[in-house]
């Protein structure tokens, strides 16, 4: 569908900015510039919006509000950091109290440079989102045409993993979003942590189109299989995809006694989930202040 | 049978109370109370169903049981002397004396001497003394009924007011039952009696009972409310007394003769008057309405047994009963007026206060307004409209005063705020007051096809009248959805609290939801069996007030509301639930309850409060102010009575509808629902386009409202709440359905309640996604409503008048002389921009970034949810342009001319206007529609 491309709402965040850029983002807005020509329309309300338009750079105080905002619309919605403060933290990036740039606290899909960005820039920037945005909304369809027995599950790659990794933050962030807390470990996992677990572990992967939308990872200790990281791309949640990721993986550890599997104590869906497959909590674990690990088990029938 | 059935209807009560007395057992007197309970039912079953079959009643022993009466009629008075002298209400005592004085004086006389042969012959269902009518029947079916569910409730609701909310009270509850018993056959006996100074006897047992049961807390503020009710009702008494005595010495002495009689005298109209008074004190209308409000310190089962359901209703029925000795007499217009006013100031002091006893008490005035408005009219309509009126009311209002009852004692407090996600607290209780609530004013239930029968009868008899009832129906509309909102808001989880609830109050609640929902599918069958029967005449509502069509339209409507629960089954459905947009400020919390981070790094919890327009209306303002309207119209039209001055009676020729075929009306509706849909999404990217052009600017393309709505459906869906997308499918169904029954050439009235519906869902939506910025959304664009209703009752009502119909067709076809309806247009001009929300009224949502409510009523909504409410609107917009089209019918070029006008002006003035607040809105409008409508409506009196 072009519509997407026709009818880009955006919200505008301000975050820790001099406000140059900002001012410049309501240049674009002006007659002017008028951006209203592409159907362009600032809504003021990330529940309408598609794109989210942010300048500055983040800061300890405005990070939580980013967050909010970012997960308060709906998809597909793409994400414009405008700004040299807001693609990297600018000349405030060593500040105490600055993170860094907008991808810091939420995925960014364009960066738009200068200082301030000149409003063209900035209409650059949204025009190259919208096609971010218009293949955000093909793969979206793809997975509402998916039927579960159409997704392909393989053994990954090595070439795959940085796929995966990317996949895994996304979507992990509703878990650190469950919790309050961006200190969940699959959010935090760099290329070579992931590149080592790979080397001892074994990865599955789900394919449609030719991208990864799903993963599983397991590893098989005497006769207990560990099954760990169940991810799943969030458009594709609730097709039953994890079921067979973890039916999956089971197969492919082979002949084990004791399935084991671990999830945070708040994450009711995944608790629901393996409590469907035949896990039974065996222990928790304290982790962090806001995060108890729960351990579940289930014997081979 | 029937003759011993009255008397038995009568003394079992009184009985049942005396005995009750004496019980003191709790457990025993519960159950003492439901045997009395269930035969005092039975009884008025028997009778309503032997009622069609016997209709011949013996005289009973009449001079005894008269001396009898007056025995205890003397009892009663030395008690209430007693009573006053003691607390210093020397008032009181005064009219007390006066009246008894009066009265019994009279009934002595009558006894020494028994009176003559009636002046006429009394109807067959009545003797001189007793009198057993369907008006009758209905109202034992309610007392014994309505009243005997209130009874199952109570006993259980007093065991929790004493054992745990008000242990430092006496308990006086074999008082009580007693006093409740002994009322109820009061009650029977008013309704029952055709002699005056009987129905007289009742009457005052029922100001006893009544000072009794206010009093009942035995504190200050009871003792002194008690004393006021007294004071007021035995002003009430007084005129009652001499109405006796007047019409005692022009040979009538009973309810039948008197109605016989007609607009006869002087003598009688004035005697019939006096009724009317003692009537209009018992229900409580303006300036008597004070004792009302002040008599809901007494417990709950008091205020819907007295209050609400019965005693008031004795009043109301009085009036109605007169209406033909008042119907086109300067007497009937006075009543009317104070009934007109009454409903007006009442619905308009129910908005401004949260308490919901009093918002209870204040539309319980209101209503009785309309019911004593149709008695002063005394047309066949009104008379028919009255006594559906006094049906559903009855019912509901029970349903909601024992609900509140509940929730007071459960969650400490009878305040609106605090029923804040009630449906969540107490689901079942919640669902019925909804109910309730629905029943009280939603399109297409009970009380708004009376309402809409009122209107009818108005314009029909006194147009100007109508003023009062646009008003009121506005005000009424703000005060029950704001409530119905507060119970479906949701910050936060909430813990149960419907626990320990005695059966007898589920008993009595289930039944009230469930006779509240029968009687509103029912009433076509009431009104054939038992309103025309009694109107006579060859009176047929279906013809003379609704018509066939219409009937079938809200049938339709009936049943795509009965749907709504329906859309239960889809809860589950695949959408995303986020936390409401709190500026992005949102904290995370362990209990649920939504919080964000406030300034300075604080941590406030989300909490949000109805609108109740203090600083604009004021409770106590508005109440003053109805009194002394109410005063001054009294003094005013008194005089008048007494002048010799003729009313212009006019009688508007009312149009034979013109019938749709099937094909018709299919063809119509394809064309409709294919072709506004598309005009009203290029007039909005006109719109946009036009703006840009105002502003310099290029603008979008005149498509652009397509893109984005094509976009919106691509959407993902998210939520605050699950079942906040629920209201909005029944927004866009009822938002699609008034255009097509504009479009068919169906009625303006239905089209509009059509409209109002609606968006009572749109606002419903918006309180349930419990958003601070869609609920004050949802709050203005209430305002919104109640501030365009009037002009949009008035400019259909002004149609009416100058072409005979209601109708879209039949306007069409007879179009008005533009000139003659011109005010009109300017006002509905007005009020086409708030409801269009364009600036200087966008105030509950905008299409424009520079919103300060963010986007409003529409904030929490997205993908196609948002693009339904987009649609929706363009369905309204072109119902809104043809209608402005129908003003200038007469030439469809002009009309086509003048809805481009408009089209222009609306963007033009868009554009021009500051943002005003929505105190502006709400005055400005009222007084456009006061000047230009009633204005128009004046203009239309002279101009033939």
């Amino acid at each position: 569908m072009s519509t997407f491309k026709k009818s880009p709402w955006v919200i505008h965040y301000d975050a820790s900015s001099c406000n140059g850029c900002d001012i410049e983002v309501l240049a674009c807005l002006m007659p002017k510039f008028d951006v209203e020509r592409f159907g362009i329309i600032n809504t003021g309300n990330p529940k309408h919006a598609d794109i989210f338009l942010v300048t500055g750079s983040v800061n300890v105080q405005n990070a939580p509000v980013v967050r909010n905002i970012y997960a308060q619309m709906p998809e597909p919605k793409v994400v414009v950091a405008i700004g040299i403060c807001g693609t990297s933290g600018g000349i405030f990036r060593e500040c105490y109290n600055v993170l860094g740039g907008i991808d810091t606290v939420i995925p960014v899909d364009v960066y738009v440079p200068g200082c301030a960005a000149r409003p063209e820039a900035i209409i650059d920037g949204v025009v190259r989102a919208l096609d971010v945005l218009h293949e955000k909304r093909r793969f979206m369809k793809a997975s509402a045409s998916a039927i579960s027995g159409e997704f392909l599950i393989n053994r990954a790659n090595q070439k795959d993993i940085p796929e995966i990794l990317a996949l895994q933050k996304i979507a992990y962030r509703s878990e650190a979003e469950l919790y309050g807390d961006d200190s969940v470990p699959a959010l935090g996992q760099s290329l070579e942590q992931i590149s080592a677990d790979f080397d001892r572990m074994l990865f599955l992967k789900a394919v449609v189109n030719g991208k990864i939308i799903g993963s599983i990872r397991g590893i098989r200790t005497e006769d207990t299989a560990h099954v760990s990281r169940v991810i799943v791309h969030p458009y594709f949640q609730r097709k039953g995809l994890a079921t067979r990721l973890i039916r999956q993986i089971e197969q492919e550890l082979g002949d084990v006694r004791i399935y084991e599997a671990f999830t945070g104590h708040q994450s009711l869906r995944n608790l629901h989930l393996y409590g469907k497959l035949g896990y039974r909590q065996v222990r928790t674990e304290p982790f962090s202040p806001t995060v108890q690990w729960v351990y579940l088990q289930k014997e081979r029938t | 049978m029937m003759a011993n059935m009255i008397p038995w209807m009568v003394g079992f009560p009184l009985l049942a109370g005396l005995v009750l007395f004496f019980i003191r057992q709790d457990t025993r007197r519960r159950y003492a109370v439901y045997v009395a309970t269930a035969i005092m039912g039975t009884g008025s079953v028997v009778l309503a169903l032997n009622s069609a079959q016997d209709t011949t009643i013996l005289d009973p022993s009449a001079h005894t049981i008269s001396l009898v009466m007056l025995v205890i009629e003397t009892m009663i008075a030395g008690y209430l002397a007693w009573v006053t002298v003691r607390a210093k209400q020397f008032l009181a005592t005064g009219l007390l004396l006066a009246q008894f004085l009066l009265a019994a004086g009279f009934e002595w006389q009558a006894l020494v001497h028994p009176a003559t042969e009636p002046v006429a012959a009394v109807a067959a269902s009545a003797s001189p003394w007793l009198l057993c009518d369907a008006l009758s029947v209905l109202m034992v079916l309610i007392i014994g009924l309505i009243g005997g569910l209130i009874c199952i409730y109570a006993p259980g609701y007093m065991r929790e007011f004493h054992d745990r909310h008000h242990p430092e009270l006496r308990d006086r509850r074999p008082m009580f039952f007693a006093t409740f018993f002994v009322f109820l056959g009061a009650m029977f006996g008013i309704v029952l009696a055709n002699n005056l100074s009987w129905i007289y006897f009742f009457w005052e047992i029922t100001t006893l009972c009544s000072f009794l049961l206010i009093g009942y807390k035995e504190t200050a503020e009871s003792k002194t409310n008690a004393m006021r009710a007294m004071t007021m009702n035995l002003m009430g008494g007084l005129g009652f007394a001499a109405a006796i005595v007047l019409l005692g010495s022009h040979g009538i002495d009973n309810l039948m003769t008197l109605r016989s009689q007609g607009v006869g005298e002087q003598a009688i109209i004035i005697g019939a008057g006096l009724l009317a008074f003692a009537g209009i004190t018992k229900a409580a209308q303006f300036p008597f309405a004070g004792w009302l409000r002040g008599a809901m310190v007494a417990p709950t089962p008091v205020s819907a047994l007295l209050h609400s359901s019965t005693m008031v209703k004795a009043g109301v029925y009085l009036v109605l009963r007169l209406a033909p000795n008042l119907e086109g007499t300067k007497v009937g217009i006075m009543v009317a007026l104070v009934g007109a006013i009454t409903f007006m100031v009442g619905s308009l002091v129910a908005v401004c206060t949260s308490d919901a006893k009093k918002i209870l008490a204040y539309s319980t005035v209101a209503n009785l307004g309309l019911i004593v408005l149709c008695g002063g009219l005394g047309t066949q309509e009104a008379v028919w409209a009255g006594i559906l009126l006094i049906i559903f009311h009855a019912v509901a209002k029970a349903l909601l005063f024992l609900c509140v009852g509940v929730v007071e004692h459960k969650i400490h407090s009878r305040d609106v705020e605090d029923m804040a996600g009630l449906i969540l607290r107490m689901p079942k209780l919640a669902v019925m007051i909804e109910i309730g609530i629905a029943g009280m004013f939603l399109a297409p239930f009970g009380m708004l096809i009376s309402k809409w029968a009122v209107l009818k009868a108005i314009v029909d008899a006194h147009p100007l009248l109508s003023i009062f009832i646009v008003f009121g129906s506005a005000a009424t509309l703000f005060f029950w959805v704001k409530w119905l909102g507060k119970l479906l808001q949701i910050t936060g989880s909430m813990e149960k609290k419907e626990k320990n609830i005695a059966g007898g109050q589920w008993v009595a609640l289930t039944a009230l939801a469930a006779l509240t929902i029968l009687t509103c599918m029912g009433f076509p069958l009431i009104s054939t069996h038992v309103l025309e029967p009694y109107i006579g005449g060859g009176f047929n509502a279906v013809d003379s007030v609704l018509g066939q069509g219409n009937l079938i339209v809200m049938g339709l409507m009936l049943g795509m509301v009965a749907m709504f629960p329906l859309s239960f089954f889809n809860y589950n459905r695949q959408v995303k639930v986020v936390d409401a947009y709190l500026g992005g400020a949102n904290l995370e919390s362990a209990d649920g309850r939504a919080r964000f981070q406030g300034s300075a790094g604080t941590v406030r919890e989300l909490s949000m409060r109805n609108y109740y327009i203090g600083q604009l209306l004021g409770e106590e303002r508005v109440f003053t102010a109805g009194f002394w309207l109410a005063i001054a119209t009294l003094i005013v039209l008194a005089g008048i009575v007494f002048l010799p001055l003729g009313l212009p009676a006019e009688v508007i020729p009312t149009l034979a509808p013109h019938a749709l075929s099937l094909q018709e009306v299919a063809i119509r509706l394809a064309a409709y629902l294919a072709l506004a849909p598309l005009i009203g999404g290029l007039l909005a990217g006109l719109d946009r386009k036009l703006t840009a052009r105002m502003q310099g600017r290029r603008g979008p393309p005149i498509r652009q409202a397509f893109y984005d709505v094509a976009k919106l459906w691509n959407k993902e869906n998210i939520v605050v709440r699950r079942s906040q997308n629920f209201y909005i499918l029944f927004f866009f169904l009822f938002a699609v359905f008034s255009g097509a029954l504009f479009f068919c050439g169906s009625n303006l009235l239905l089209v509009i309640f059509s409209l109002t519906l609606a968006g009572i869902f749109f606002i419903l939506a918006a309180y349930k996604a419990s958003s601070p910025y869609s609920f004050i959304g949802a709050e203005r664009e209430l305002l919104q409503m109640a501030a365009y209703e009037p002009m949009v009752l008035l400019a259909a009502i002004g149609m009416y008048m100058t072409t005979g119909s209601f109708r879209v067709d039949d306007i069409f076809a007879n179009p008005v002389n533009p000139l003659k309806l011109m005010l009109m247009f300017v006002g509905f001009l007005y009020i086409l921009t708030i409801k269009f929300r364009k600036s200087p009224f966008d105030l509950a949502t905008s299409h424009h970034a520079h919103q300060e409510l963010v986007k409003g009523i529409t904030t929490e909504f997205s993908g196609k949810m948002l693009a339904l409410i987009e649609i929706a609107h363009w369905y309204e917009n072109v119902v809104l342009f043809a209608w402005v089209g129908l003003f200038f019918a007469f030439n469809l070029w002009v009309g086509a001319a003048a809805m481009a006008l408009v089209f222009f002006l609306m963007i033009f003035i868009d554009n021009t206007f500051a943002r005003m607040k929505w105190q502006v809105a709400i005055t400005s409008a009222w007084i456009v529609t006061l000047a230009l409508g009633v204005g128009n409506l004046v203009l239309l009196a002279f101009w033939k």
